[in-house]
């Protein structure tokens, strides 16, 4: 059985100017949904926390002040659903972030956020992540991917987001649920993430654009991994990141 | 609190009524499910395949080719496991938009998926795959599958939601790898020619739901109309008309301020009297107990 923790924020503070966010309405639908499959299929509950309670110092590893080994790095399957965005540099690299409502990282670093470079996913115990938020990748430019999250993983066998913006509405509950029971009755991660998360229903936007980044030592592991990868592949470990696989549909 | 803009033109309505439709109970035993499997060139013989029943789903499957029920909503699936959305690691899709939606019109006809007529092309996806090393930063990318997807229409009024839809999915090779057929059948007319709500009074209800203390401001990007079907797993009364609110959601505070950052769809009801709540009651959240320590209460490690 896999040990499943969530961390989702619905509400942000606009009285805090520095970490304010427009409030999202479906983000504990997603979250809580996909964590209810699991349970129901009798993976472990680890942990559930939601807005104020949600922290980026659970994301951050403790060599940069954080606590990721006792939270998200506690847990083979962590999901985490909130604002997430692309489209900045930090220390002359292109970093990914997701947003948290109240303060608990290190004063020198960005408030209320957890950023990538911050990140050793998979350190401990971490085996797939999904982040249910925008801009995991920021566009399908694949330099991009691997800038962000070549050095990110350090041990995690699959990152599910979205690329650019992502739509969450009144159906991403059932959708977050079909994908938790899909995974459960054995389907592969990254195709699950795919299928359950494209959403096109409106011929004159951009479709919600799944993504599934894979890990491996060797080309053909990542490969492997992002092709056929399911909840039974927990204790393969992926022993570096030396390559990286990903698919997504557009 | 957030603020409220409109951005789009209010979809044309030709008639201010429309009729609501009672759907028929979804067919998701397992003898429907075993025509379903020869229809797509499976035997359908329980002593070739093998059949797996869950509160939510019927399948049948014989080697790698599946297919599936799901009982709330009688949409049905069929996936070759071994080659739907999976890249052998030289395979590349090269065809264009009008090749790939003439293949999946044949598909959807051979296949008895549904009558062409009482749909229409919706959009062409693809699948992409792409790899590189992380120390040289070389990419490799490449397309592997093409999707088709088509969207019912019911009254010369197109389908709305994740349901009445078909997606035809082709390999490089231009062969079926698998057909998703969301479409519940359709019964007696229940309720004639009711009056339409205006779409205001859908927007009303869309700004009450986000209004709140938070910030940002929400555009309404896109308004549409039609018949409503919900996804795979949901009970369905009636096909009834709805209002589709496109919405995008724009920070005004802090790091992202003037940035988009969330999407977001409001579905409203259309009809003035609505036989059935169209979107799913918003789940309550449970208030927890302030976190007050790091500690986790397992720190089991694997």
């Amino acid at each position: 059985m896999a040990r499943i923790g969530i961390e989702w924020v619905t509400t942000h503070h606009p009285d805090d100017r520095e970490c304010a966010n427009p409030d999202l309405q479906y983000s504990d639908d997603a979250a809580e949904g996909f964590l209810l499959a699991m349970r129901s299929y009798g993976h472990d509950q680890i942990f559930n926390w939601g807005n104020d309670n949600a922290w980026s110092s659970d994301f951050d590893h403790p060599d940069f002040g954080g606590d990721s080994l006792r939270w998200s790095d506690n847990v083979h399957f962590c999901y985490f659903a909130g604002h997430g965005g692309g489209h900045f540099k930090f220390e002359g690299k292109l970093a990914y972030n997701i947003g948290f409502p109240t303060r608990h990282n290190q004063p020198d670093f960005p408030a209320c956020r957890s950023i990538s470079p911050q990140w050793k996913l998979g350190a401990k115990q971490m085996k797939w992540f999904a982040i249910d938020s925008c801009q995991v990748a920021e566009d399908t430019v694949g330099s991009k991917i691997i800038e962000v999250w070549g050095s990110a993983m350090r041990g995690v066998h699959l990152v599910l987001g979205f690329i650019d913006l992502q739509r969450q509405g009144p159906g991403t509950r059932n959708r977050r649920i079909g994908f938790g029971l899909d995974i459960c009755r054995g389907w592969p991660i990254a195709n699950a993430w795919l299928d359950t998360g494209f959403g096109w229903e409106n011929p004159k936007e951009e479709p919600s654009r799944p993504i599934a980044i894979a890990a491996g030592f060797t080309r053909d592991e990542a490969i492997a991994r992002r092709e056929n990868e399911t909840l039974g592949w927990l204790w393969y470990n992926v022993q570096a990141t030396n390559w990286l696989a990903w698919k997504w549909r557009g | 609190m957030p603020t409220f803009e409109l951005m789009t033109k209010w979809p044309r309505v030709k008639c201010e009524r429309a009729s609501i439709y009672q759907l028929a109970s979804p067919r998701a035993d397992r003898k429907s499910l075993v025509e379903v499997a020869r229809r797509f060139g499976l035997s359908g013989d329980r002593k070739t395949g093998s059949l797996y029943e869950d509160a939510r789903l019927t399948t049948y499957s014989e080697g790698s080719r599946e297919v599936v029920i799901h009982h709330a909503s009688g949409g049905v699936r069929f996936h070759d496991k071994a080659r739907w959305q999976v890249d052998d690691g030289v395979s590349h899709v090269e065809f264009d938009d009008a090749t790939a939606t003439r293949m999946a019109r044949r598909f959807v006809e051979a296949h008895e998926v549904v009558a062409l007529s009482e749909c229409k092309v919706l959009r062409v996806t693809r699948l992409n795959v792409g790899t590189a090393e992380v120390r040289t930063r070389r990419v490799q990318e490449r397309v592997i599958d093409v999707g088709v997807a088509f969207t019912r229409v019911v009254d010369g009024i197109p389908v709305e939601g994740p349901g009445g839809k078909v997606m035809v999915y082709i390999d490089h090779k231009g062969e079926l790898t698998g057909i998703d057929r969301l479409w519940r059948s359709a019964g007696k007319v229940r309720m004639k020619s009711v009056p339409l709500r205006s779409p205001e009074a859908v927007q009303e209800e869309a700004v009450r739901q986000w209004t709140g203390p938070g910030s940002g401001r929400v555009t309404v990007e896109d308004a549409r109309f039609g018949y409503f079907e919900h996804g795979w797993d949901v009970s369905q009364r009636y096909l009834q008309p709805a209002y589709v609110l496109s919405l995008a959601i724009m920070a005004t505070e802090g790091h992202s301020a003037g940035r988009l950052v969330a999407r977001s769809e409001f579905w409203g009801a259309a009809a003035e009297k609505s036989p059935e709540r169209l979107a799913p009651r918003k789940s309550k959240i449970e208030p927890q107990a302030s976190r007050r320590s790091y500690r986790s209460r397992d720190t089991t490690s694997a």
